[in-house]
């Protein structure tokens, strides 16, 4: 059983026992169902993550019950329920609440279909939206309480991961460059891929959540896939590496060990200098009679790989995180 | 170049969206059905429907299946539940019989369907425990019948046009991008010497975005049609993500475009290298181009990803052991570094359609 479900079945849970407690309370055990009903839908839409989305349903099902009631008044049974219906869309619409149709749509038919309350009344009509609209706000008000809240630390804590796991990796790398120590094992492929997904899982869900403005103004979804296409390169990158079996140490000015230093730089939000060009490349191939074509592979590798880095670095400085 | 769009204004729209008209008579006439019948609790199979309709997951015959499920696992708790938890109090057993409900739809692998079986739980708890037994039959009945004719409405009334619009215009889309990988493919092909490099004054840039912004343009109208929280429906994902899968094509379209190879059929290495681009190309080509076929078919419900599973060919496979051979040396160091920035773009669109299908592929199952 996953936390996911669980938090769920214990949303469910807590909703329904407030809302049934509350109207076992305020209004009785009888007309319980008309609460509920409001939870159910408000709870299992998911729909309500924010608390405009919520008010706008509360209003409309209000909206909804109370011109079900003008409508009784000219037409009953399922002819009333189908004027209603046809009724309350465009009202709900130019109010802006078309979101509380589901729930309003439901308490027209209890009243004007359950057979024990065909005589309806104001009093009845008016306590019964009440106590629907109660339901909608506690399930509500449950969904925002039991959102998630550390969703946006996680996205944070992610990327310091990512960031942290390039600049060892980095730092394993000076020392095979500098101190004769064994060239590092490439990062596996999954340990990226398993951080980008969550990553997407969680700038998904939280697009849709009472926190989605917070995500879009931090950039994301842009930095998502600036993590994504870092990932592919770094990837790659370290393959052309591992294969091309550069002689070490190497020099401050081994087109190399400049690349390295670059991203480093970038990662820690600084300049990185100048890229090595193909002459570079060319200078370090023709001596030794290595395959130029492998460290111009190489080369081209590292352009995305500075560019996607120089990029979240710009976004991490354009949106100081708290 | 992602796409960035907000969320509709609802109320600036129409007075009255298809879906909302839809919700409305389905509703009413099978609420009249029902009443006309003569049989007992016939509401009940309305109360279903906005159940059914006003969520906005979608309605697959796989999700109608999940809801019928969901009834049925209603009124098992709600059997259990009552007599189970007859000494307590109705909020508490309530809120354990919900629950559990809740859990034990999530195990048995269920996403929708709690609003039905939780409505034929509710009710039956509050409102007709003194003749379950009659009633649950009846009742699971009705809401069954309600469920099936709001699947039947939803594929029949007014399927969700924006989002077929929307995959044909990705099916035309990616025909073009099909139609460019295969023109890179032929150009680059050894077998032919003598292909000839497109006259530099052709540019693909501008039917390409031109056939990606047709596509964006239909995605308000989707997301209007979507409901209220329409960025979370899996119709919409799968639009963004099929938007970035063919932006990051194009941007391989465009890079190759720039960089045409410096052909030289003669040297054997170079032939290789090239062989194992063309074969690349012209796979991806036909895989956008099954893509195409499947955006074509449209329909309501959200398409499948294909079928095989992608084979990469053997000539791509063995790239890299040809960037270290050594023979490359032979050719300008220009040459090479054309060959090199080519292999980063394929590889870009490689990743590009392995990510979309994978993602695709999530979207469907969960």
């Amino acid at each position: 059983m996953n936390a996911l479900l669980l938090r769920n079945g214990l949303k469910m849970a807590t909703a329904i026992f407030v809302t049934a407690a509350l109207a076992v309370h305020f209004t009785g055990i009888e007309y319980v169902y008309y609460s509920l009903t409001g939870t159910l839908f408000a709870v299992d839409d998911n729909d309500d993550q924010t608390w405009k989305a919520g008010a706008s349903r509360i209003l409309g099902t209000v909206v909804g019950g109370l011109i079900t009631f003008w409508v009784h008044t000219i037409a009953s049974g399922w002819g009333g329920v189908l004027l209603s219906l046809l009724f309350m869309i465009p009202v709900l619409r130019i109010l802006g609440w078309s979101s509380g149709l589901g729930t309003a749509a439901t308490i027209c038919l209890m009243f004007l279909m359950i057979p024990s309350h065909t005589a309806l009344n104001w009093d009845y009509v008016f306590n019964r939206t009440i106590d629907t609209a109660l339901g909608c706000a506690v399930g509500i008000g449950t969904n925002v309480l039991f959102w998630p809240k550390n969703r946006p630390a996680e996205l944070q804590a992610i990327e310091a991961s990512l960031q942290a796991r390039l600049l060892n990796q980095i730092q394993a790398y000076r020392g095979w460059m500098t101190d004769q120590k064994p060239r590092p094992e490439p990062l596996a492929p999954a340990q990226f891929s398993v951080s980008l997904q969550r990553m997407q899982q969680l700038v998904t869900m939280e697009q849709t959540g009472p926190a989605a403005h917070q995500l879009n103004r931090r950039r994301w979804p842009q930095r998502l896939m600036l993590w994504q296409q870092v990932g592919l390169h770094w990837v790659q990158w370290e393959r052309l590496v591992a294969a091309s079996d550069l002689p070490t140490p190497m020099d401050v000015n081994h087109p190399l060990r400049r690349g390295l230093e670059g991203m480093a730089n970038l990662l820690v939000g600084q300049r990185a200098g100048a890229p090595a060009t193909s002459s570079d490349w060319n200078a370090l191939a023709q001596p030794s009679g290595r395959p130029l074509l492998l460290l111009l592979a190489l080369a081209e590798e590292l352009k995305p790989l500075q560019s996607n880095l120089r990029s979240l670095a710009q976004g991490r400085r354009r949106t100081p995180c708290p | 170049m992602p796409l960035r769009i907000k969320g509709p204004r609802i109320s600036r729209g129409p007075l009255m969206s298809r879906s909302e008209l839809r919700l409305a008579l389905t509703t009413g006439l099978v609420n009249a059905f029902g009443s006309i019948s003569g049989l007992a609790d016939s509401y009940y199979s309305a109360m279903t429907v906005p159940a059914v309709l006003a969520g906005n997951y979608g309605g697959s015959i796989e999700l109608g299946k999940q809801r019928i499920l969901g009834s049925l696992l209603g009124s098992v708790v709600l059997v259990v539940g009552l007599y189970g938890l007859k000494g307590i109090p109705v909020p508490l057993g309530m809120a354990i019989s919900m629950g559990c409900l809740r859990l034990l739809g999530g195990l048995l692998g269920l996403k929708v369907g709690y609003k039905a079986g939780g409505l034929l739980l509710v009710m039956g708890w509050l409102a007709h425990s003194s003749q379950l037994s009659s009633w649950i039959p009846l009742r699971l009945a009705w809401t069954i019948f309600g469920i099936l004719v709001a699947l039947l409405s939803l594929q029949w009334f007014w399927p969700s046009r924006a989002f077929e619009q929307t995959l044909r215009a990705l099916a035309a889309l990616s025909l073009q991008v099909q139609a460019n990988l295969q023109d890179l493919a032929k150009r680059i092909d050894p077998s032919e010497p003598h292909a000839a490099p497109r006259a530099q004054t052709t540019n693909p840039l501008g039917p390409l975005r031109s056939g990606l912004m047709a596509a964006r343009r239909i995605v308000p109208d989707l997301l209007l049609e979507l409901g209220s929280n329409p960025k979370r429906h899996p119709s919409y994902r799968l639009v963004i993500l099929l938007d970035n899968a063919h932006s990051r094509l194009i941007g391989t379209v465009v890079g190759l475009e720039r960089r045409p190879p410096a052909f030289s059929g003669d040297r054997d290495l170079l032939k290789q290298l090239h062989q194992a681009e063309h074969d690349l190309l012209q796979l991806l080509a036909e895989r956008v181009g099954q893509w195409a076929s499947i955006f074509a078919e449209g329909g309501v419900r959200l398409p499948a990803p294909p079928q095989a599973p992608m084979v990469w060919p053997q000539s791509w496979m063995g790239v890299e052991s040809l960037l270290s051979d050594s023979r490359c040396n032979q050719a300008s160091p220009e040459q090479l570094e054309r060959i090199a920035s080519r292999l980063v773009l394929c590889r870009q669109a490689q990743r590009a359609i392995e990510e979309a299908e994978q993602g695709w592929a999530g979207l469907l199952n969960g």
